[in-house]
C-alpha cells in the first residue's frame, strides 16, 4: 500500500516547465562556451588579483550552491573558519529604496562578525546598488543595554546576478552581547563607489615652498613618525588643542579647491623629500581617497613612505587634505613620474535600516 | 581557410550536440527532479540540485552504454550533489522552518494525503530517504541502490529496514495506517 501511494504521490512531482527550459538553455550555453574555449588558443593568465578570484567565486560556482548566498562562498574562501561558524539570519529592512539584509552572524562574547547585503528594494525604480558600496561608518550592533564601540566594514563583493552588494562588518562592544535580542543598524550608505587612475603632473614641481603648521587628523605609512627627518617631525599640540601638528606645503588658497572633487594642491621636492599635497574636497558626505604611486624609469613603483591628513574650513565647507611624503632614495626627480588611483564615492543615501534578530544556540 | 563543406559539417555537429543535450535532459528530467526533491527539504533546493546535475553532465558528458547506464549515472550524480549540498555548514544551520508548505510542495499541487506522506517521509534522515525513493519509486534492486548510493548492499538493506520501521512509527503517530 505504501509503495503504490508513494509512487502515485511522486508521479505528480515534476520540474516546473520554466526550470526545464532554463536548464536546457544553460546547458546549451555552457556547451557553446566550452566549444569556444577549446577552439581558442589558451593563454596563460596569471591570476594575481584577489578580486578576480572572488568574482570567479560569485560567477562560476556550481548552480547547486545557488541557495547559498554569494557572500557565504566568499567568506568560505577568505576564512573557512569564520564560514564554519556563521549562523544564517536572513532578515531584512528596507529604507530609501534599499533593502539591507543581515545574512549571517558569528557572535562570540563582545565581538561579532556580521555578513550584510544591500540591494535595491523590489518596488524601487532607482538603481542605487550596482557595484562597490560603503556603509560609511554608520553601522552598529546592540542588544538591550550594550552597543558596539568599535567596528570595521569590509566590502566583499557585488553579485551582479542577484544585484546584491555584500559586506563583512566586524564590531566589538564593551561587554558580552546577549544573543536573544540583537539589533543591527545602518544609517547611511555610499552608493556607486568608483576609482579612476589619473596621472599626477610633476612638471611644475618646486624646489622651495612655504610651509604652514596644521593640526593633524590622521597619519600613516610604512615609515613611522619617529623615523621621519627633522623637517617632517611632529609638532607638539597646544594647550587648546593637544593634537600633534606638522608643517605642510602652503601653496594654494582654499578657494582653488573643489568641494566635490580632488585637487592636487602642491608638489615640492625639498631637502631630499618629495611632498605631494591633494585636497579631497568635503568628505563629510563622501569618501574620497587616493593611492599614489611614484614610478621610476625602470618601471618600479613606490608607495609614499608616510602621509598626514588634516581639515581646513571655509564657510560651510570642510576640506580634507592629505600630504604624501617620499623620504628615501629620491636622487633625480626627473627620472620619476607619478600616477594615482583616485577613489570617489557616488551618492550618499541616508536612511534607517534596522534588523532585530536572535542567534539561536547551536544544537 | 575552411572549406564550405567543413563549416557546414561543424555547424551540423554543433546542432546535433545541442539537440542531444536537450534530449538527454528531457529524458532524465523527472527522475532527477523527483530524486532531488525526495532528498532535500524544499522545492527551491530541488531546483538547484536539478540544474547542477545537468550542468555536470554537460561539462563532462560520459559515454553511456545504454539507457539503464544513463539513468543510473544521473541518479548517482543526483545523490552525490545532494550529499554535497547537505555538507555545507550554511545548509546545516539553516533552520527547518523553510520546509515547503504541505500541498504546495512541488511543481504539481498535491492533495492533503499526498502532502502528509511527503512530509512524513521527509522526517527521515537523508540516507534513509534515498533508499526509500530508489526502492519504492524507482523500484531498483538493492544491489543497484548500493551502486548508486556508493554503499554496500548490506548497508542498503539495513537502511531500508530501519527506514520502514521509522516510517511505520511516524505514520502511527499521525494516525495513518499505511502498510510499509
Amino acid at each position: 500500500m505504501f509503495e503504490s501511494k508513494y509512487k502515485k504521490t511522486y508521479d505528480i512531482i515534476t520540474p516546473a516547465p520554466a526550470l526545464l527550459a532554463d536548464t536546457i538553455a544553460r546547458a546549451n550555453a555552457e556547451a557553446a562556451d566550452a566549444r569556444g574555449r577549446s577552439g581558442r588558443r589558451r593563454l596563460a593568465v596569471k591570476a594575481s588579483i584577489a578580486a578576480a578570484a572572488l568574482l570567479c567565486l560569485v560567477t562560476a560556482v556550481p548552480v547547486c550552491a545557488a541557495r547559498i548566498p554569494a557572500c557565504y562562498r566568499i567568506v568560505e574562501y577568505l576564512s573557512p573558519a569564520l564560514a564554519d561558524r556563521l549562523v544564517p539570519i536572513e532578515k531584512s529592512s528596507t529604507s530609501q529604496g534599499i533593502t539591507m539584509q543581515v545574512e549571517a552572524v558569528y557572535l562570540e562574547g563582545n565581538k561579532a562578525e556580521i555578513i550584510v547585503s544591500l540591494q535595491d528594494a523590489p518596488d524601487s525604480t532607482q538603481d542605487l546598488v550596482h557595484g562597490e558600496m560603503d556603509l560609511f561608518d554608520s553601522y552598529g550592533l546592540s542588544d538591550y543595554t550594550n552597543d558596539s564601540i568599535i567596528g570595521g566594514c569590509y566590502f566583499l563583493t557585488y553579485d551582479a546576478e542577484a544585484d546584491k552588494a555584500y559586506f563583512k562588518v566586524s564590531v566589538q562592544a564593551g561587554q558580552a552581547y546577549r544573543a536573544d535580542k540583537l539589533q543591527f543598524r545602518v544609517r547611511s550608505v555610499l552608493c556607486g563607489k568608483y576609482e579612476d587612475t589619473r596621472d599626477v603632473d610633476l612638471s611644475g614641481i618646486v624646489c622651495s615652498a612655504d610651509t604652514k603648521r596644521v593640526t593633524l587628523s590622521g597619519s600613516g605609512g610604512a615609515m613611522s613618525a619617529e623615523e621621519l627627518p627633522a623637517s617632517l617631525k611632529r609638532l607638539p599640540g597646544t594647550a587648546e588643542d593637544p593634537r600633534p601638528g606638522a608643517n605642510v606645503l602652503d601653496i594654494r588658497e582654499l578657494e582653488e579647491c573643489a568641494a566635490d572633487d580632488f585637487t592636487v594642491t602642491g608638489a615640492a621636492y625639498m631637502d631630499g623629500v618629495l611632498r605631494v599635497q591633494i585636497c579631497m574636497g568635503d568628505n563629510r558626505r563622501a569618501d574620497r581617497h587616493v593611492e599614489l604611486f611614484l614610478k621610476a624609469s625602470d618601471g618600479s613603483e613606490r608607495y609614499p613612505d608616510h602621509s598626514v591628513s588634516w581639515d581646513e574650513e571655509e564657510g560651510d565647507t570642510r576640506y580634507t587634505f592629505y600630504e604624501f611624503w617620499y623620504v628615501e632614495d629620491i636622487a633625480d626627480m626627473g627620472a620619476y613620474s607619478m600616477y594615482g588611483i583616485f577613489h570617489d564615492s557616488g551618492a550618499l543615501v541616508e536612511g534607517d535600516w534596522r534588523v532585530t534578530f536572535r542567534v539561536e544556540p547551536e544544537e | 581557410m575552411k572549406s564550405m563543406h567543413r563549416e557546414k559539417t561543424e555547424e551540423k555537429n554543433k546542432e546535433n550536440a545541442e539537440i542531444s543535450y536537450e534530449e538527454v535532459i528531457r529524458r532524465n528530467s523527472d527522475t532527477v527532479y523527483r530524486l532531488a526533491y525526495s532528498l532535500v527539504r524544499t522545492r527551491a533546493d530541488a531546483d538547484d540540485i536539478y540544474q547542477e546535475v545537468f550542468l555536470r553532465y554537460v561539462r563532462r558528458p560520459p559515454a553511456f552504454d545504454n539507457a539503464e547506464h544513463e539513468k543510473a549515472w544521473f541518479m548517482r550524480v543526483t545523490v552525490n550533489c545532494c550529499k554535497n549540498f547537505w555538507k555545507s555548514p550554511w545548509i546545516k544551520r539553516r533552520s527547518a522552518y523553510e520546509d515547503d508548505t504541505p500541498g504546495q510542495s512541488a511543481a504539481g499541487k498535491t492533495g492533503e494525503e499526498d502532502a502528509l506522506l511527503i512530509e512524513t517521509v521527509k522526517r527521515l534522515p537523508e540516507k534513509y530517504r534515498a533508499v526509500i525513493h530508489l526502492f519504492y519509486y524507482e523500484q531498483l534492486p538493492v544491489e543497484e541502490i548500493a551502486r548508486i548510493t556508493q554503499s554496500k548492499a548490506a548497508t542498503v538493506r539495513t537502511r531500508l529496514t530501519r527506514a520502514r520501521r521509522r516510517l511505520k512509527e511516524l505514520f502511527e503517530e499521525k494516525g495513518e495506517g499505511f502498510h510499509v
